[in-house]
């Protein structure tokens, strides 16, 4: 895949050499299991080959180079530029979210040297991704008789307060820092209220999210508004990708794959813990005024979304206090394939001590004969976690929960977000608030880190490679079903306004009447088009753990931009009377309108 | 997703459970997500002791009325 910086390459030669630092980044990359098994990592290391034949959509070139080859004699005119050409080349033969395991530079060496130190990486490495490993599982089970303490109260006595739930999506540091930006602007904004302005990160009070995601949902959930910053300087400026390189890279890491239990999702979480979380744990998330953060994986068994929550691991009958916060953004973020799944035991098949709390929904949904018709998801969710309870007539067996990202189910985290919201059996209890009048406002913030780079299918003659195939094989219903689930959170929003709008003297006399929902997406196709440049470079961002210092900056920014310019957000600052006002009140209105505008 | 709305009319202020979660009070009208639900009330001393409640195709201004005595 890479040319030799000795050998300048030629569109008649165009014989391909190798840099050992790339067969080693690739044994690297099958070490924590890129290509599992060894038949495909021949295929794929294969296709990591240029074709010979020119190829028929060439890289952006710079003034006055020729286009007409993607592999241009001038490409080793210089050590730099020679380098540029390489990644670029890399960048143009494999798809975008692969790009995640590519290594931040590449030096061309000896061919024959790479390819035997390679060759030996990359058999030491395969060994232990395709083999089965008995993981040491981080949960514990839960003491006799007990249940995991629910949340706090989320609500609070002011009903005009607004309540804020955030969903953070998956994709990597761009998701982290684009979700830091958001709330980076609601620390900036500020309500008037009794005493003294609240600023409206104090009213964020439920967060969901799913693999990069959950970086900043757990920690903010960890240390709140007053040191969200150091998520910077502690992560999101580092160089993760090179540390996870050089600790795969390391003999003992390889002796630990081959002979140990550990695993390659272990690399990740011994990562956030070094780097982020010290071994925080769950129960350090119950400061006062936290929120309730979900963090969202896929159970490789069901299908299901498995969301670290205190009624889930009351199925498992295991202890969430005890879990370390690092344990559950991996699993998050386990993507596959490149990382092993993260492994939890389920304590409700053997050590579970008394009966679970919480099952009179679960017995209900599935012993009455109509929720499977009236509503199929509820049944389905009931029907899970009589499974992982080891419950009566369990559709199937959940002795261990092997978990993959977050996002292979739902990327956004939207579908933890509706249950908390309007499940009668959440812990939460926000439907109870509504319908008891207790608050007036919600707020639901969906951040879509969604980058949209240019694969080079669309302008390419050739029939796409298999990587770019594959790509799109998990990319595509990766962004359908997160459309999906947004357009149903949006329907969920607009049947809440209905009912909000409704007048106090209806049947009944409803307490939910006044009730306002704020829907805010946040997406990058939401940028003006002045805003163009900042939109490019931000949709460019490649899913990884490692961001420029100019990323940073930029995915930061559009989080914060996106937000302040959304028309209902303004509308919300309008709505608390925030200082300065965030613009013309008539204009702000027509934006985003409530259908009791009219009468109030 | 569709919202439901459940009024559960009883002769004083009490807790009304779906399914043994309390979801809102007596006397005014209830948003709930559409499915079948066992509906109960905090305290005792009302009948009966239970209702099995099929919510659908309700709308604001024709809520399900579930009466308790």
């Amino acid at each position: 895949m890479i040319a030799e910086a000795s050998e300048p390459m030629t569109k008649s030669t165009a014989k391909v050499t190798t840099s050992p630092r790339l067969w080693r980044e690739v044994a690297s990359r099958a070490l924590r299991g890129f290509w599992v098994r060894g038949k495909l990592a021949t295929r794929s290391v294969g296709a990591l080959r240029l074709p010979k034949a020119p190829h028929p959509h060439p890289l952006p070139a710079s003034p006055g180079e020729r286009a007409e080859s993607s592999l241009p004699s001038r490409a080793a005119d210089s050590p730099g530029r020679a380098r540029q050409h390489q990644e670029a080349l890399i960048h143009q033969c494999l798809p975008p979210r692969i790009h995640q395991f590519l290594p931040p530079r590449i030096r061309p060496r000896s061919a024959t040297r790479a390819l035997i130190t390679g060759g030996l990486l990359a058999l030491l490495a395969l060994a232990p991704a395709a083999c089965e490993t008995i993981p040491d599982y981080p949960n514990r089970p839960l003491a006799a008789g007990s249940s995991n303490p629910p949340p706090a109260d989320l609500i609070g006595a002011d009903p005009g307060a607004p309540l804020i739930l955030i969903a953070f999506s998956g994709g990597g540091s761009r998701a982290a820092a684009l979700g830091l930006g958001v709330l980076d602007e609601l620390a900036a904004q500020s309500y008037p209220a009794t005493g003294k302005p609240v600023a409206l990160i104090d009213r964020v009070k439920v967060v969901s999210s799913v693999s990069g995601g959950s970086v900043v949902a757990a920690w903010f959930g960890l240390v709140g508004p007053a040191r969200l910053d150091e998520l910077k300087s502690d992560f999101l400026a580092r160089d993760n990708m090179a540390t996870l390189e050089r600790d795969a890279a390391d003999p003992l890491t390889l002796a630990r794959l081959s002979f140990s239990s550990y695993t390659r999702i272990d690399a990740l979480r011994d990562l956030l813990d070094r780097e982020l979380f010290h071994g925080a744990r769950f129960a350090d998330l119950r400061r006062p005024g936290a929120p309730l953060v979900v963090m969202n994986a896929s159970d490789m068994e069901s299908g299901e979304v498995f969301a670290f929550t205190p009624q889930r691991f009351d199925d498992l009958c295991s202890d969430l206090d005890q879990l370390p916060l690092s344990v559950a953004v991996a699993a998050s973020a386990a993507f596959p394939v490149a990382l092993s799944p993260m492994s939890l035991r389920n304590y409700s098949y053997e050590e579970c001590k008394g009966p679970i709390p919480g099952g009179g929904w679960i017995a209900a949904e599935l012993t009455l004969p109509l929720p499977r018709y009236i509503n199929l998801e509820e049944y389905k969710r009931a029907r899970y976690a009589n499974a992982l309870r080891n419950g009566k007539d369990a559709y199937r067996n959940e002795h261990y929960l092997h978990l993959l990202d977050g996002g292979l189910v739902d990327n956004q985290g939207v579908q933890s977000l509706t249950e908390v919201l309007v499940s009668p059996h959440s812990p939460a209890r926000i439907f109870d608030a509504i319908n008891t009048g207790r608050v007036r406002r919600i707020v639901v913030i969906a951040v879509n880190a969604r980058s949209d780079m240019d694969n080079g299918v669309g302008g390419n003659p050739a029939v796409p490679g298999l990587l770019k195939v594959v790509n799109t094989v998990i990319g595509a219903p990766i962004d359908s079903t997160t459309a999906r689930a947004n357009a149903s959170l949006q329907d969920l929003v607009d049947r809440l306004q209905e009912a909000g709008a409704s007048p106090v003297r209806a049947p009944g006399q409803p307490l939910f009447a006044g009730l306002r929902v704020y829907n805010i997406p946040v997406d990058f196709d939401q940028f003006l088009p002045e805003q163009r440049q900042l939109q490019t470079a931000v949709k460019d961002i490649g899913t990884s753990w490692n961001l420029s210092p100019t990323q940073l900056q930029e995915a930061i920014e559009a989080g914060r931009l996106l937000l302040r310019q959304h028309p209902c957000f303004q509308r919300l600052l309008l709505d608390l009377n925030a200082r300065p006002a965030p613009g013309e009140p008539n204009t702000i209105r027509k934006r985003c309108p409530f259908e009791d505008d009219k009468t109030s | 997703m569709s919202i439901e709305y459940l009024l559960v009319v009883y002769k004083e202020d009490r807790d009304v459970l779906a399914d043994g979660d309390r979801v809102g009070v007596t006397n005014h009208t209830i948003l709930l997500a559409p499915d079948e639900y066992i509906i109960t009330l905090s305290g005792d001393g009302y009948a009966p002791s239970s209702e099995d409640v099929v919510l659908a195709g309700t709308s604001i201004m024709r809520p399900k009325v579930v009466v308790f005595t």
